[in-house]
């Protein structure tokens, strides 16, 4: 908006108010009526009686109607109101957030993330947002002015599927080629693009999009005027992170500190605009996952969920939180378990178990296996509606096929490399054999084992009807199984490497390791330890707590000490990690546990993803060969068994996706089909081509198909179907898959950013403590259906206004109505 | 012109009062003094001759004195016996050109007044005149009975603009010396003047024992001042112009209203002249009619 019109506005039109009754009097002074008057003696000689007091009583009638009109002028224009606060030398600095000597351009981040659905009134935070954008546009100059919209779903770039690093450098191109539709934009084109805005669901990631605002503001002519104007909820997740005592609120301060000499050099002020409600609450599922990490046919599932309080309404008193779960739409069932949470708390890891029966696959489904979507969701709606339910997608497998490749095979179990190995994997269900025991039999793992000796693995194997495949004390591979096992680990398989004394080093180094560019994730050294049975044996110590395997362990000093008390590791490999030219920042070595020497700790069990998907590498024999695991407390049952559910969880991981990322799917041979297609949870439906991984670029000699779906933009349950066609041409579904998006938990988090004195804009001015702005927030709509946009200082300023003003013209009324009221 | 100063003979005034004359004639009659009852004895009435008392004579009017020298009755006869003499002075000052809305002005309510009582009085055989002022005196008719006498009255009144500024007093001593005899002398005007003009005036009359009855025309919105925006009053007899809200003004007018109807009520109570004040927005017959009941009910 224009300076000119805001002072136009602002001072303007109280002024212009508070002229009308001035000229109203002064027309009337001039059209008057005139009339011939015999009793004038008796006129004059009242007029010189009443002369003072009338002319008393006309200007106290025509100040009281001026000063009526300017407070309500004012009560009705805040932002007149503002501005004469201003002109007064008033504390509020929301000075001109808009220029209009020069041509302005306007950048505008406005908040469109998830946390803008939370509803008041029938109205959203996000609708109060439109509003008063599309009323600072419209202010602009339509064919000067220009305005760039940085919303925070443009700015949020969604995590690589697989979990894989996104670069600055990605992060940048990402954003910008959204941002770049929406920078510099005219009026009109700025105000289609807002009116079009809707909820995102993504979460608020403030600090990036004012570095994209600094850096629009660095690409506008520096003969242009710049604004700026900042629309949000100031919910505390996000914005936390910016205030005062938050992690980024240098980089914060640094990005606004970068906008505000072009602010200063414009006259105008940055505008913090708050469009939510004050005292927010929500009730959330932050979370569901699944204890198991593949669910197979005939396994029982045990759902975790989160369910949390936001926001610092209701004065700590607790209230009840009741769930519910159906599976696929079907009937609902409840969950047992009725948690009370004050303001601010939650519950984490509510079980829910969910009985195999409900789970078993159909007769039609036992070959595919088959997805089930578990929604779980509260009894009562709140404002906040989006994460008052959550989407669970299991894929239901029939089983998981993990080739062993087993170096050593023996008839001896002790002595034959993965006897123990494939024993410990191959657990199916509660019952031993011959067990008979009572009730429902449930499986445990869904693990179908297949083992091969290395000379049967054959340069046309894809190891694609795999989904793991373990290397067992394997002397080496030919060069084209190499190959093959590249491709299918970057397809999002993995791949478990045991060493042993089998194994060639040199062979591995340069058909695995290739400097770091394959798939292991260090380079081999000697054996190290004594090659007798009667040598000294070492512990281990876990190096990375956080690791989902290696987590389940370390999650209390008991687990713990299943790692790390018994003493079982007799030989090993020495390593030498990635340095200098050989560390692949896309794929960095992950260390998860160690050997406790006495030298130090020897890297034992290492990690690295690989394209899509993961290789561990164990620095000791799957079998007895190198160490006495098997014969310790069940460590190697617990860690192989967790590890190899871990390294074949991907389809699970894939169909449980948070808002933006993307779903990415390998085919098998035979899932191929000639149309695929997405359908979202509005029923919209979008036809997608695989992707063929071929070439040098991926290494394979046999090609991948991959479906990529990247619109995964709105919580809920996307069916993927792929279709052929039959003897005529028609098409017809030939299998779908479904998987779920949820929102971002963050952005359930409502709480207000805000100090314990002093509400959210005391909490800016902390965080940005040498940069001038105005603060506003929107008010609640009122019983005439309209959203007011005030200060917050202005809430009772205007009821004050708007009251002295109903005192004036009740005044007036009283004065010209009774006090000068002709005489009946 | 006749066509146009008989419009002051008003067939709906005249009817209203000769009805009135019909069904209460004694009201009528006391109002112009009828020589039998009216309690003003003495009014306009002169001895002009004697004669020989005949059976049915009102024995008040024997002259006992020529009783006692004649040892006859003789009846003493009055030259004015059955009429008597009014002079109605009409105010013709610029103030009474005033007229608000649809009512009459003062000047046209008090023309029609004056003919309307002219002609009851001739009718009734007695005497009528006229005089018009402003400043001075201008016309004077003496007191006739003849119809002749009615109709100059009216072209009088009719062609006598309503001008310049009054000066009641000097009018009314003026009316004394030329109306010579005692008379009934009824005034018609707004009184728009210096009160002490007009004591001065009504104290001359009251010496001679003339009968006065003073008929004080206002117009309604000079009464009540009714006026609801900003108004520029142009004043008549030469007062300034006065730009005034009205509203703001009405209250302290009305006192001044209200403190000059007093002090002229007074003036006449002093010179024992009637005041009746007059409201041209009412009907002149309905004015007239309340004026003669209440004179009527005074003589009891």
């Amino acid at each position: 908006m224009p300076t000119w019109l805001l002072w136009t506005l602002g001072l303007g039109v109280p002024l212009a108010a508070a002229s009308v009754p001035i000229i109203i009097h002064l027309i009337n002074l001039t059209r008057y009526r005139r009339v011939e008057w015999a009793a004038m003696e008796f006129l004059l000689n009242a007029y010189k009686r009443t002369r003072r007091r009338m002319q008393m009583e006309n200007l106290i009638m025509l100040l009281l109607r001026v000063c009526a009109v300017i407070l309500l002028a004012a009560a009705l224009f805040p932002m007149g109101c503002q501005k004469m606060r201003d002109a007064i030398g008033g504390d509020f600095s929301g000075g001109a957030i808009l220029n209009n000597d020069a041509p302005m351009h306007l950048l505008m981040i406005l908040d469109d993330s998830a946390s803008m659905a939370y509803e008041s009134q029938d109205e959203t935070s996000l609708s109060r947002a439109k509003v008063y954008a599309l009323s600072v546009v419209d202010a602009l100059d339509q064919a000067r002015d220009r305005v760039s919209v940085i919303r925070l779903s443009d700015v949020h770039v969604p995590p690589r599927a697989g979990g894989g690093v996104v670069t600055a450098q990605d992060e940048a191109q990402s954003r910008r080629s959204r941002l770049d539709k929406a920078s510099f934009l005219s009026v009109s084109d700025a105000r289609r693009l807002i009116s079009n805005t809707e909820l995102s669901a993504v979460d608020t990631n403030i600090l990036a999009a004012m570095r994209e605002a600094a850096r629009l503001a660095d690409a506008t002519p520096q003969s242009d005027a710049l604004g700026l104007l900042v629309i949000s909820d100031y919910h505390l997740a996000g914005w936390g992170e910016v205030r005062k005592d938050g992690p980024v609120n240098a980089e914060f301060v640094q990005s606004v500190q970068r906008i505000q000499p072009r602010l200063e050099k414009s006259g105008t002020q940055a505008l913090f605009f708050d469009s939510g409600l004050e005292k927010p609450e929500n009730f959330a599922i932050t979370n569901i996952r699944v204890e198991e990490r593949v669910i197979g046919n005939g396994m029982e599932a045990t759902l975790l969920v989160d369910v949390a309080r936001f926001g610092d309404a209701g004065e700590g008193q607790r209230r009840p939180v009741r769930l519910r779960y159906r599976i696929n739409g079907g009937q609902e069932r409840p969950v047992g378990t009725t948690v009370q949470l004050a303001p601010g708390e939650s519950a984490t890891s509510i079980q829910v178990k969910v009985p195999a029966r409900e789970l078993a696959l159909k007769e039609d489904e036992a070959a595919t296996g088959a997805s089930r979507n578990i929604e779980i969701y509260t009894d009562d709606a709140d404002p906040l509606r989006s994460d008052n339910a959550r989407n669970l997608v299991l894929h239901v497998v029939p089983n998981v096929p993990i080739l062993v490749v087993n170096g050593v095979a023996h008839p001896d179990p002790d002595l034959d490399e993965t006897f123990y190995l494939e024993t410990a994997l191959g657990i199916s269900s509660n019952r031993g054999e011959g067990d008979r025991g009572d009730g429902e039999v449930v499986n445990i793992t869904p693990n179908r084992i297949t083992t091969l000796e290395p000379k049967q693995l054959d340069t046309k194997m894809t190891f694609l009807e795999y989904r793991l495949v373990i290397l067992a004390n394997v002397k080496s591979l030919p060069a084209g199984v190499v190959e093959n096992l590249e491709a299918f680990v970057r397809a999002g398989y993995s791949l478990l490497v045991f060493d042993g004394d089998q194994v060639d080093a040199q062979s591995y180094n340069a058909q695995l390791y290739k400097d770091g560019k394959g798939l292991l994730p260090a380079r081999l050294g000697a054996p190290g330890g004594l090659d007798d049975r009667g040598a000294e044996h070492y512990s281990l110590a876990v190096q990375d707590r956080t690791h989902p395997v290696i987590s389940l362990f370390a999650d209390s000093e008991e687990n713990l000490s299943i790692i790390t008390d018994p003493k079982v590791i007799r030989n090993w490999r020495t390593l030498k990690l990635p340095e200098g030219v050989e560390v692949d920042p896309l794929r960095p070595t992950n260390v998860l546990l160690n050997l406790n020497l006495p030298g130090g700790p020897q890297p034992l069990v290492l990690e690295r993803s690989f394209d899509r998907g993961k290789v561990v590498y164990v620095g000791t024999t799957a079998g007895e060969r190198w160490n006495m695991l098997w014969r310790s407390n069940g460590l190697p049952l617990f860690l192989y068994l967790e590890m190899a559910a871990y390294l074949t969880s991907n389809e699970a991981r894939y169909s449980n996706l948070r808002v933006g990322e993307p779903y990415r799917r390998v085919l098998r041979g035979n899932e191929v089909a000639p149309v695929f297609t997405i359908r979202d949870p509005s029923k919209v439906s979008a036809e997608l081509q695989p992707t063929e991984l071929t070439g040098p670029s991926t290494g394979a000699s046999v090609p991948v198909n991959m479906i990529e779906f990247g619109g995964t933009t709105q919580p809920g349950v996307y069916t993927l179907s792929a279709m052929e066609r039959d003897d005529k041409g028609a098409l017809r579904l030939k299998w779908s898959e479904r998987f779920a998006v949820n929102m971002d938990t963050r952005e359930s988090d409502v709480t207000k950013l805000a100090l314990a004195e002093g509400g959210t804009e005391a909490a800016l001015r902390e965080a940005l403590p040498d940069v001038p702005f105005a603060f506003a927030r929107a008010s609640t709509r009122g019983e005439d259906g309209q959203a007011d946009f005030i200060d917050p200082k202005d809430d009772q300023l205007w009821m004050w206004l708007a009251l002295a003003a109903a005192v004036f013209f009740t005044l007036e009324i009283i004065w010209s109505g009774v006090i000068s009221k002709p005489e009946q | 012109m006749a066509e146009t100063y008989q419009q002051y003979l008003d067939p709906q005034v005249l009817n209203h009062i000769r009805h009135l004359e019909v069904t209460a004639r004694n009201v009528v009659e006391g109002f112009l003094a009828g020589l039998h009852k009216s309690p003003y004895k003495g009014f306009s009435v002169e001895f002009a001759q004697h004669r020989e008392y005949v059976q049915g004579d009102d024995l008040r009017f024997l002259d006992w004195k020529a009783y006692a020298k004649s040892d006859k009755y003789y009846i003493k006869e009055y030259e004015e016996e059955t009429n008597f003499r009014a002079v109605i002075v009409l105010d013709t000052s610029e103030s009474m050109r005033y007229s608000s809305g649809e009512n009459k002005s003062k000047l046209d309510y008090g023309r029609y007044m004056a003919a309307s009582l002219a002609y009851l009085i001739q009718k009734q055989s007695d005497a009528a005149g006229l005089a018009l002022f402003d400043e001075k005196l201008y016309d004077y008719i003496q007191p006739a009975t003849s119809h002749v006498t009615l109709l100059r009255m009216l072209a009088t009144m009719h062609e006598r603009p309503a001008q310049k500024k009054t000066n009641i007093g000097e009018v009314l001593v003026d009316v004394a010396q030329r109306s010579g005899r005692r008379a009934m002398i009824m005034i018609i005007s707004d009184l728009f003047d210096n009160i002490s003009h007009l004591k001065k005036g009504l104290e001359h009359l009251a010496a001679r024992k003339d009968d006065v009855i003073v008929f004080n025309l206002m117009d309604p919105q000079e009464r009540e001042f009714k006026f609801d925006r900003l108004t520029q009053f142009i004043g008549l007899e030469d007062y300034p112009e006065l730009l005034v809200d009205p509203r703001s003004l009405r209250k302290a007018y009305l006192e001044e209203v209200d403190r000059f109807n007093n002090e002229v009520r007074r003036a006449c109570l002093r010179a024992r002249s009637d005041f009746v004040a007059i409201d041209t927005g009412m009907p002149l017959e309905v004015s007239l009619q309340a004026y003669l009941a209440k004179r009527m009910g005074r003589r009891g």
